[in-house]
Order: C-alpha cells, then sequence, then structure tokens
C-alpha cells in the first residue's frame, strides 16, 4: 500500500525519489498557485515529527496534518521502522486551511525509513529545512540520549518537543525525560495544564487566603487513571510546578497501594506538608486529566479549605470555599480542553519555557523518590 | 484591596499571565451601533477564549426602554454577526448573556445614575467581588461631559478599598482645542489622569504595535531612521466606504478630525518618536507628545501649499454606482465637508528637520488601505548607465496597517541575463505566511482588555490629543478663509484629486500606490 500515491481522508501524498524531492515539492507549489490563486504559502517553521508508528503512511500523514493544521509550516515526518530491512521512501504533500478569504498553505514531507538508513536520515531532513525559520522537533516517545539521528537532529532545533500525555508507562518515562538534562524542551502535556495553572493562581489572588496559603497543610489532586498505564504524567508535571514555584523540598514519596502518590514535604522555614495523587476511576473524562485539587491551609484552625473541581459539562473549574475561616465564596472559571493541535500550537507560539523544565525536573525528582 | 499580583508566586515570570480583576462594564449608549458591532463582540470573544474573569457583567446604559432580555437579544444578534469567535452553540451565548444586563436611564438626568449605582453595588455584593467598574463611552460626544460629571456627582469615580473605577472615551475627544481641554477639565474633576483611557482603536491594531518592535528592536532600522537616509515618509488611511449612518456626525466633523487628528497623527508619532526611555505607558506617551510638539504649525501661507481638501461625487466603487458626498441622507446638499484632504507636514527637530510628511485620507477611495511608507534617498552616487538610472527607483520600507497586514521592503536587483538591467523587487513579511494564525485579536478585544488591567500605553493622554487639536485646528479655520485652497471634487472610486498628485509632483515625488 505504501508503495504507491496514496490518498488518506483529506491528504493525497505523492511518492517520489529521494533525490526528486525538492523538484517535487518546487512542483507542487506551482501547481498549487495556478489551481488557486488565493493560496497564501506559509513559511513559519520547521517541524520534525519522529514516530515510529506502524500505520499506514496514509494514515500517519493524516493525523499530523491534524494536530499541525493550526499552524501550517514545513513539516517533515521521519516514521522509522526499526525492525525491517534497509529502505527510505518519500512522499510530497501539501495541506491547507481557511486563513480569512485565502488558504494558508504547508507542506508535508513523509520519510518512512527502515534498517541501518534510520540513523542516517537525519542528512535527507536537515537539507530540506526552509532557512532562516525556527526548527522544532517533536520526537514521539521518550528520546534515547544514545540515538544517533535524535543527537544529529536536536542540535538544528530551536525546541525539542514531546507529548507525555502519551508516555507508557507515564510515570517512569517522565522520570527518564528529566534525568536527559535536554535544554530546550516543551512538552504539548505543558499547554494543557494551562487552565489549571491558572484556576490555582486564582487563589493567590483573594487577599483572605494569602495568608493562610503560606501554610498549605495538605493538597489533594485528583486525576483520571483509566487504562493500563494509568496516565500520571500531567498530574505529576502540575505538582511539580506547583512544588518549584512554592519553593518546597520533596522529602519522601510513597507510591499508594492502588496508584497515586504521597508526597511530604518541608519549606526552609521548617513547615511541612503534604499532596496526595489521588487516581480517579470512572470519570467521564480523559485519561490524565485532572478533575478536582482540595486544599487545607492555616496555622491553626480554622483552616482554610478551597475546592477546585472541573465541571466538563459547563465548561468550568469551580472554585469553592464554604467553610467558616473566611467569608464563602464561588468562582466559574472558563475551561476548554486543550485539544492537540492546540497545544502544539500553543508550543511553538510561546517557545521554550524554563519553568517547563523545572517542573519536570522536580515531577521526576518525585518519581525518583518513591520509596 | 485586591492582594499584590506581582507577588503571587503561581503567576510571576509563568504563562499564568496577569489576573484581569472582577468587573463591571458599564456601556453609556448600549443601544447605538458601536456597542453591538464592536464592544460586545469583542467581549464575546475574549470570554470564549477564557481571557475574561470569572465575575464579569456588561451592563447596558441608555435611553430605550429595553429590558435585559432586549439587550441580550440585540447583543446575540451583534455577535452572530461581528464576533471573531463565532456563537457555535447556544450554551456558549447563554453563559455569556447570563451576565448581561440592561439599566434605563437618560445621561443627561443625574438621578438616574444612582439607580445604576445600586444596581452595581448589588451585582458585587450578589458574587461578594470587587466592585470595579469600566465605564465605556460609547455614547454621542455631546454627552461626554454630561456623563462624566453626573458620574462624579453621583460619586461613582473615585477608587475605593470596594474597587476601582476607570473610564474609556471613544474619539472623538472634544472637537477642537476648546472643546477638548474644556472636556479634560471635566474629566479631571471627576477622574484622575490615571483613570481616563482615550481610546484610538487604530492603537490596537497588531501592525500599528508593530511599529516600535520593528523601531526598537532591530538594529538595522534605527541607524537610517532620520533625515539622512530617509527623503519622506507618506501615510494613507484610504477607505472605500461612504459615510454611511454616521453623515449627521461626519458632516460636522470632516475628514480632518475624523481621520487626522487621530488615527493618523497616532501613526505619525510612532514612525518619528525618539525612542522611550522604557515600554511603559507614560514614557512612550512622552515620547509621542515631543513629536506632537515639534511638528511645525500650519500658517497661512503653508495652508495654501501644503493643504489639499476634496469631497467626492458620485462614481463607481468596488462595482457598484454610489452617489456624491451632497447626496447622502443627513448631508446638506451645499455641504462644504472635505471627504480627502492630504497635507505636507514637517516634524521640526534634530532627527526629521527637511523631511516631509505626507499625509492623506479619503472616503469613497478605490479600495481600502491603510499603510505607512519609509521612502529612502537614492544612493549618492550611480554606478550603472543613465537609462538604467532612471528606472531606478529609491527603497522603500512599507508598513501595511490593513488589509493584508505586513511589512515590504523595495529594493533594486538585476534581471537575470547578459548586460546589467534593473528592476525593483520587494521581500516581504506576512503575518499569515509568518505566523500562519486565522487573525489577530481585533482591536478592540486588545483595548479593552489593557483597560481592565489597567494598561494605558495603547491609549492617548490629556496632552497629545491637546497637542493635537493645536495643530489641526488653523488648519480647519483656515480653510475657511477666502484665501484657502478650493474644496476639489473627486469621483468617487477613483485615488483622490489631481490636487493630492500635484502636492508631490511639485516636490518631484509621487503617491504610493495602495
Amino acid at each position: 500500500m505504501d508503495d504507491h500515491a496514496g490518498q488518506g481522508p483529506g491528504v493525497t501524498l505523492k511518492k517520489v525519489g529521494i533525490g526528486a524531492l525538492r523538484q517535487e515539492l518546487h512542483a507542487l507549489w506551482n501547481a498549487e498557485a495556478i489551481a488557486n490563486k488565493m493560496a497564501l504559502r506559509a513559511r513559519t517553521h520547521n517541524l520534525v515529527i519522529y514516530t515510529e508508528d506502524e500505520s499506514p503512511v496514509e494514515a500517519i500523514a493524516q493525523r499530523i496534518v491534524d494536530a499541525i493544521i493550526e499552524r501550517p509550516g514545513r513539516a517533515i515526518v521521519i516514521r522509522a521502522l526499526p525492525d525491517a530491512g534497509d529502505s527510505l521512501d518519500a512522499w510530497v504533500t501539501t495541506y491547507r486551511r481557511p486563513w480569512g478569504r485565502r488558504l494558508m498553505c504547508g507542506e508535508l514531507i513523509v520519510f518512512s525509513v527502515s534498517g541501518s538508513l534510520r540513523d542516517e536520515v537525519h542528512g535527507e531532513v536537515l537539507s530540506l529545512f526552509a532557512p532562516d525559520i525556527p526548527a522544532y522537533l517533536w520526537w514521539e516517545g521518550v528520546p534515547d540520549p544514545g540515538d544517533h539521528l535524535f543527537n544529529h537532529l536536536t542540535p538544528e532545533s530551536d525546541l525539542v518537543l514531546v507529548d507525555s500525555n502519551t508516555f507508557e508507562p507515564p510515570a517512569v518515562s517522565l522520570h527518564q525525560l528529566g534525568a536527559l538534562g535536554l535544554p530546550r524542551l516543551g512538552d504539548l502535556n505543558w499547554a494543557r495544564l494551562t487552565p489549571w495553572c491558572r484556576a490555582l493562581a486564582e487563589l493567590w489572588d483573594v487577599p483572605e487566603l494569602v495568608g493562610p496559603l503560606k501554610a498549605i497543610r495538605s493538597l489533594d489532586v485528583h486525576y483520571v487513571a483509566e487504562g493500563d498505564f494509568r496516565n500520571s504524567a500531567r498530574t505529576l508535571l502540575f505538582v511539580g510546578w506547583l512544588i518549584d514555584r512554592l519553593g518546597w523540598e520533596v522529602t519522601g514519596v510513597q507510591a499508594g497501594p492502588t496508584g497515586g502518590y504521597t508526597i511530604r514535604w518541608e519549606k526552609e522555614t521548617g513547615w511541612r506538608g503534604k499532596v496526595e495523587l489521588v487516581e480517579s476511576v470512572g470519570e467521564r473524562l480523559p485519561s490524565g486529566e485532572i478533575r478536582q485539587v482540595l486544599i487545607q491551609a492555616g496555622e491553626e484552625p480554622p483552616y482554610v479549605m478551597p475546592q477546585l473541581e472541573l465541571a466538563p459539562e459547563s465548561r468550568n473549574i469551580v472554585i469553592t470555599h464554604d467553610n467558616a475561616a473566611v467569608q464563602p465564596f464561588r468562582l466559574n472559571l472558563d475551561y476548554q480542553a486543550v485539544s492537540l493541535a492546540r497545544a502544539l500550537a500553543t508550543e511553538i507560539d510561546l517557545g521554550y519555557d524554563p519553568l517547563y523544565s523545572r517542573a519536570l525536573s522536580r515531577a521526576a525528582e518525585i518519581v525518583g523518590a518513591v520509596s | 484591596m485586591m492582594a499584590d499580583k506581582l507577588k503571587n508566586p503561581l503567576r510571576a515570570g509563568t504563562r499564568v499571565g496577569q489576573r484581569i480583576d472582577p468587573v463591571s462594564v458599564v456601556i453609556f449608549g448600549a443601544t447605538g451601533d458601536l456597542t453591538h458591532r464592536k464592544l460586545v463582540p469583542a467581549l464575546f470573544s475574549l470570554a470564549q477564549e477564557g481571557q475574561l474573569p470569572a465575575d464579569f457583567n456588561i451592563i447596558g446604559f441608555a435611553r430605550r426602554p429595553w429590558s435585559h432580555d432586549d439587550f441580550r437579544q440585540k447583543m446575540l444578534e451583534g455577535v452572530r454577526e461581528f464576533s471573531r469567535v463565532p456563537v457555535e452553540n447556544d450554551s456558549d451565548w447563554e453563559r455569556f448573556a447570563h451576565d448581561l444586563y440592561y439599566v434605563r436611564g437618560h445621561f443627561t438626568q443625574p438621578e438616574e445614575y444612582q439607580g445604576l449605582d445600586q444596581f452595581l453595588t448589588k451585582q458585587a455584593q450578589q458574587t461578594n467581588s470587587p466592585d470595579n467598574r469600566l465605564y465605556y463611552l460609547a455614547a454621542p460626544p455631546q454627552f461626554y461631559a454630561d456623563i462624566i460629571a453626573n458620574l462624579g456627582q453621583a460619586g461613582m469615580t473615585h477608587d475605593s478599598e470596594a474597587g476601582w473605577r476607570r473610564i474609556v472615551v471613544e474619539k472623538p475627544f472634544g472637537h477642537d482645542l476648546a472643546s477638548a481641554t474644556a472636556l479634560n477639565e471635566v474629566a479631571h474633576s471627576a477622574l484622575g489622569e490615571h483613570q481616563m483611557y482615550r481610546i484610538d482603536h487604530y492603537l490596537g491594531k497588531e501592525t500599528v504595535q508593530n511599529i516600535l518592535v520593528l523601531r526598537f528592536a532591530n538594529a538595522i532600522f534605527e541607524p537610517i531612521w532620520n533625515r539622512r537616509y530617509v527623503d519622506h515618509v507618506q501615510i494613507s488611511v484610504a477607505e472605500s466606504v461612504g459615510v454611511g449612518s454616521r453623515a449627521g456626525y461626519y458632516d460636522q466633523a470632516g475628514v480632518v478630525r475624523d481621520i487626522f487628528q487621530n488615527h493618523i497623527f497616532q501613526i505619525l508619532t510612532l514612525i518619528a518618536m525618539e525612542p522611550p526611555i522604557a515600554f511603559e505607558a507614560n514614557a512612550i506617551r512622552d515620547e509621542k507628545v515631543k513629536v506632537l510638539r515639534a511638528m511645525r504649525p500650519m500658517d497661512r501661507q503653508h495652508i495654501l501649499e501644503d493643504t489639499v481638501r476634496a469631497q467626492y461625487s458620485a462614481g463607481v466603487v468596488e462595482g457598484e454606482h454610489v452617489p456624491g458626498y451632497c447626496e447622502a441622507p443627513k448631508v446638506a446638499e451645499d455641504s462644504q465637508t472635505a471627504t480627502y484632504a492630504a497635507f505636507k507636514w514637517y516634524v521640526d527637530n534634530w532627527r526629521w528637520q527637511g523631511v516631509p510628511f505626507y499625509l492623506r485620507s479619503g472616503k469613497r477611495l478605490v479600495t481600502r488601505a491603510t499603510e505607512v511608507s519609509i521612502n529612502f534617498k537614492r544612493p549618492p552616487h550611480m554606478l550603472f548607465d543613465a537609462s538604467s538610472e532612471e528606472r531606478m527607483r529609491a527603497n522603500v520600507l512599507t508598513l501595511r496597517v490593513q488589509p493584508d497586514e505586513g511589512i515590504a521592503l523595495r529594493f533594486e536587483t538585476k534581471v537575470p541575463g547578459q548586460g546589467i538591467v534593473q528592476r525593483a523587487v520587494t521581500m516581504e513579511f506576512s503575518y499569515g505566511a509568518s505566523f500562519g494564525t486565522d487573525s489577530s485579536p481585533d482591536a478592540y478585544e486588545r483595548l479593552l482588555l489593557d483597560a481592565m488591567r489597567g494598561d494605558a500605553t495603547l491609549f492617548a493622554r490629556h496632552d497629545e490629543i491637546e497637542w493635537a487639536w493645536k495643530l489641526i485646528d488653523p488648519v480647519i479655520e483656515g480653510w475657511q478663509n477666502s484665501e484657502a485652497p478650493p474644496l476639489e471634487t473627486y469621483e468617487a472610486g477613483t485615488w483622490g484629486p489631481d490636487a493630492a498628485d500635484a502636492l508631490l509632483a511639485r516636490d518631484g515625488r509621487q503617491w504610493r500606490r495602495l
């Protein structure tokens, strides 16, 4: 099936010889310009996507186009099939989306490579980079630090992206990723966390809570853990971010008997507290999604106990507080689940975020400290 | 009092960004066009993208006997037609509409402001949130002073523990220097300058904001951004539309008050200003005011030689026959109002001495386009043959504000082949092609958010307004006397009167084709 020009649901691939790639791209653009006078060629970035997906190349192309459609550019997919013999095939296509009264077009090049050629395909890939615009490398899975291909692509990339939401197993993979110490790393899961980070930050804007929140006693994070791998990556990043921002030092971590973690921490002042990561099943939410955050804070009773809860039907994160410590309040914050395409667009737009690296480092520290 | 947001450890330096306080946006003139075409659609888009605080209300205030539901229905029509973010389902709208209210009142009746005040106080109490208020004057300008004075008299303008108070004022801010100064005095009797947000929606446009980034975040432009390298500057604001429903106002104002005193002068100040000491509201506004103060006042001779005024007659625009200006409803048959103007203006300072700024704007022109062009001087010595030199054009850096926002640099290059033949080509930057984004936020979205955040960088200060009128008033007065340049006529669907071309031709220059 992969040997011939294929057609996915919306993507038509043209198989081309490696030596004729540039001419074919040029011809494609000429054809696009003739067929569609309203087409505007995006010169935004180079995006290399590495995958070991064994699906038909047309299906991979469609999946990638769906993911990159919000930020069209030059996308180069490396589909690696490590267990096959030496082969290198290439396909090209253009893809487009409405842009005002015009069409914004990007180009997609797919390499399917196997055998020993896999480690050497970087030359072909780098030669296709459009100059003077940023380059991103989106690596599906956790990169191997000794990978020849990865090590040739990263120096040419302004940002290496992963999606920890797809890690299997999530916690161990997150730990491995943190251990790599990659200098400019981004994560699509980081973009998905923004609504929760924003919601939690609201609490520190409430004057009556600022004092008690300096003395957090416990913080419970409930997250949806469906499937074999109990997706904890996003929650670990969330807690890693919080620990980093609030200056907590992790003093001990225990894995729960049925999943989840208990994390004990201490501040410089000697104040101690704990974070419980609690698995939640049977939810009508995607695996990995944070569902609820419960806080108990204050040096002495009555404690403040704000709650944040995801209400997907009303697209809100609802923040409530109704015990005696402070005046009751309720806030509804707009919540929109961040799609893969939106997450990718966000990471590309905002670029490297050092706070992600610090959150990852703290999350990896939690996983590494499990006793 | 709100906690110090800068001390919030979960916000500082993060993508989470600055919080917008709970706020009630009170729109005076809620039944008008601006409200349902621009303001509420902009707020709806912001709400859909989660950029507004949870406790957020819009309160429409106007004379018509509308109910809350009447107001919501009318706003729904506006949002459906004009919002950048579409209404995708009923629940989107219902969530937003839940926070829309209408209070009936007359702008000139002080006692009716008490009812509004009580309504706003009750709203804040019900949600137990701060009583922050952003008053938006979208009413006819003749009511601005009354509204501000009545708000002041009702005790509704003072920042307090209960919440902050800000007021956004739409253009026109006065119709001359005297009225603008009087309005500023009324405003300052009720509000501090830090509470005033005089809006010019051009400053909310990406490309206009990008002028500062282009100039001050790149090393290659600023060294040549002066009289030594720049031959002249052109600023053009072309509209293909006529006066439409604004005829009554427009016939009093004319193109100079409508476009030059605000939009064009704002762009000109950003182009001509010196680097501010910081990217901060007053630092930028200080530099803009210096430019206005350096602009050469128009005396009688300059008005005669360096200004052109004209009015459109019937013609064809975008394939449709359109009537002349004087045939529009609410316009006097013998109206002398200019719908087109062109100027040659100088900025008398060290940087721009001797560099003319050609400014033009008109209605019913060929197309809608706004651009700034920096026209550089030719090379001092020509290596190539004379025929080539004749054809050779100067470098031009063009900042396109609308449509197709972007930047282009024109330069000479050799035509491939034998011999040396030159041709001008362009290097182009397009927002769409370079960022791949659908659309930038509407200018009103950006400016409303800034006002809610308390960032006045993109709003005009009182002295900017007053200096602009000081420059414009003599022109408008000069056009009234017998020695004034005649009111020219231009056919709708053209680029304006021949006199405008002659204005540049006298200097050996020509307008850029937009």
